[in-house]
């Protein structure tokens, strides 16, 4: 008998109940688990956690890239409106994601030894603020770009985005051209385009301005919004605008210059832009872009 | 000495002390079940399980479980809420087996149930002309959610405190914090339905 056990029945049953559990444990060879199983689940769990909160900031710095380099500045040119980008580039595979892999890191979380303990608010709060926060330095480090290409392949019918975003300027039909500048006549009078595919286009530089020409000057991939043309058409592409063809979160490695830039007095009088331009585009959003510039 | 030969003196050891001891020399298991047997069958009476083969059944499996995930046993926890939290889930696994939602029959004072509902926030001036019965009670505490209900009864009739609640069903501290009070809300909204 246990030292302080009294008569009554109560602790006659729980004696009872004491006996039969350790005649069971004797008789099935029960043993208690080793200890070394249970550190090995909540450091399992706390890795989990910290892979999944991993591949959340992962997601994070993808879908800044996107949206850094979506191009919300010629929406009117592209897509007619910024609601119309907005759908367009909407990275829904990252978003879709970033979510699934906050909820795995919480649930990782929660379900190890005293995460239980921590306050609802907080640990939803820490994850989710983790997460965006390294995506925004991955990002910002210049791992956007990896990222989004990089795991992008991976995924099944995933495009990477500025392979979208090319495309869109690939489009003479509306306007719209990109490329790596080849070459640049010495009167900035004309220049030649070559696209990602490695198609030549020469272009008409007449309607652009010293802005315009500054950029052309700079070297590098460069937007050119001109007049609308067949892509069969064989005369030069007619140039209203160029803008700079910037990567925001790659590692960018800038261009060298073309041509030593003259004073802008010495390149083109400014002025308006003749009605080849003023009637095809959005001529007044990107009049005020170039403005900006 | 009990049976197997071991001489254990219940009141030298600490809960948390046993468990050590229990890891080298499991007879002294006997000790921890004897403490807490009890207990836990009158807990498994307030949560539904009427049957006594049931809750000897339930605290049998709940026993030989803590036995073999001793090891996982934090120290920094109290062994009671940490044997509580098991009976409670092996008691949750009882229901659903059974398909069958937790009943409650409360055999105890009516001047301790009416303080159950008593909330110094609120009006309780329609309640104070009349005491609540045990069956009134029970009623009123079949009708709320089971979630209020397990956790009323670790407050009110287990006397647990909000950490040790928060041990026993696993979440954090201002969760039971809110979630007590809740239930007494909806509690007392069934007792005030109730009354004339």
């Amino acid at each position: 008998m246990i030292d302080n056990s009294s008569s009554t029945k109560k602790n006659s049953e729980s004696h009872l109940l004491a006996e039969r559990v350790l005649t069971k444990i004797s008789r099935e060879h029960m043993t208690p688990r080793p200890r070394w199983r249970y550190v090995f689940r909540n450091r399992a769990l706390w890795i989990a956690a910290v892979l999944a909160l991993g591949i959340a900031a992962l997601s994070s710095a993808a879908i800044l890239f996107i949206l850094a380099n979506a191009g919300w500045r010629y929406a009117p040119a592209t897509h007619g409106n910024t609601f119309a980008l907005l759908l367009a580039v909407l990275p829904s595979v990252w978003l879709v994601a970033l979510i699934l892999f906050i909820v795995a890191g919480y649930w990782n979380i929660r379900h190890t030894a005293r995460g239980y303990r921590y306050p609802l608010p907080l640990v939803v709060a820490m994850v989710v603020l983790f997460s965006v926060l390294s995506g925004a330095v991955l990002f910002t480090a210049g791992f956007g770009q990896e990222v989004e290409e990089g795991i992008g392949a991976y995924v099944p019918f995933y495009h990477p985005f500025l392979g979208q975003e090319r495309s869109w300027w690939l489009d003479t039909s509306h306007g719209l051209l990109m490329g790596r500048i080849v070459t640049l006549s010495p009167d900035f009078s004309s220049f030649t385009l070559q696209t990602s595919s490695g198609v030549l286009w020469h272009i008409n530089t007449s309607d652009l301005r010293s802005a315009d020409i500054t950029i052309l000057a700079r070297g590098g991939t460069v937007r050119v919004v001109g007049v609308p043309r067949a892509a069969t058409s064989t005369t030069p592409f007619h140039a209203c605008f160029v803008f700079p063809w910037e990567i925001r979160g790659s590692f960018f490695t800038p261009p060298i210059p073309l041509v030593a830039l003259p004073p802008p007095s010495e390149i083109i009088s400014r002025g308006e832009r003749s009605k080849l331009c003023k009637g095809v585009r959005p001529y007044k959003p990107l009049r005020a872009l170039e403005q900006g510039e | 000495m009990n049976k197997r030969g071991v001489r254990i003196d219940t009141q030298d050891f600490t809960d948390e002390q046993i468990v050590h001891r229990v890891l080298r020399d499991k007879e002294q298991f006997a000790i921890l079940i004897e403490r807490y047997a009890d207990k836990l069958a009158r807990y498994l009476e307030r949560l539904g399980v009427f049957v006594r083969e049931d809750r000897e059944d339930i605290l049998q499996n709940s026993f030989l479980n803590a036995y073999r995930n001793l090891n996982s046993f934090d120290p920094t926890l109290s062994f009671s809420s940490w044997m509580y939290r098991i009976v409670h889930n092996e008691a949750m696994s009882f229901f659903r087996r059974k398909k069958a939602r937790p009943e409650v029959k409360l055999n105890i004072e009516d001047e301790i149930l009416f303080s159950f509902i008593e909330d110094e926030d609120a009006d309780t001036s329609a309640h104070t002309e009349r005491r609540l019965s045990s069956e009134e009670l029970s009623r009123a505490m079949d009708k709320i959610p089971d979630r209020y209900r397990e956790i009323l009864t670790l407050y009110f009739f287990e006397e647990r405190s909000y950490t040790e609640i928060s041990d026993i069903l696993e979440m954090p501290i201002g969760t039971v914090s809110t979630r007590i009070h809740r239930a007494k809300c909806a509690l007392r909204k069934q007792l005030v339905d109730r009354l004339p």
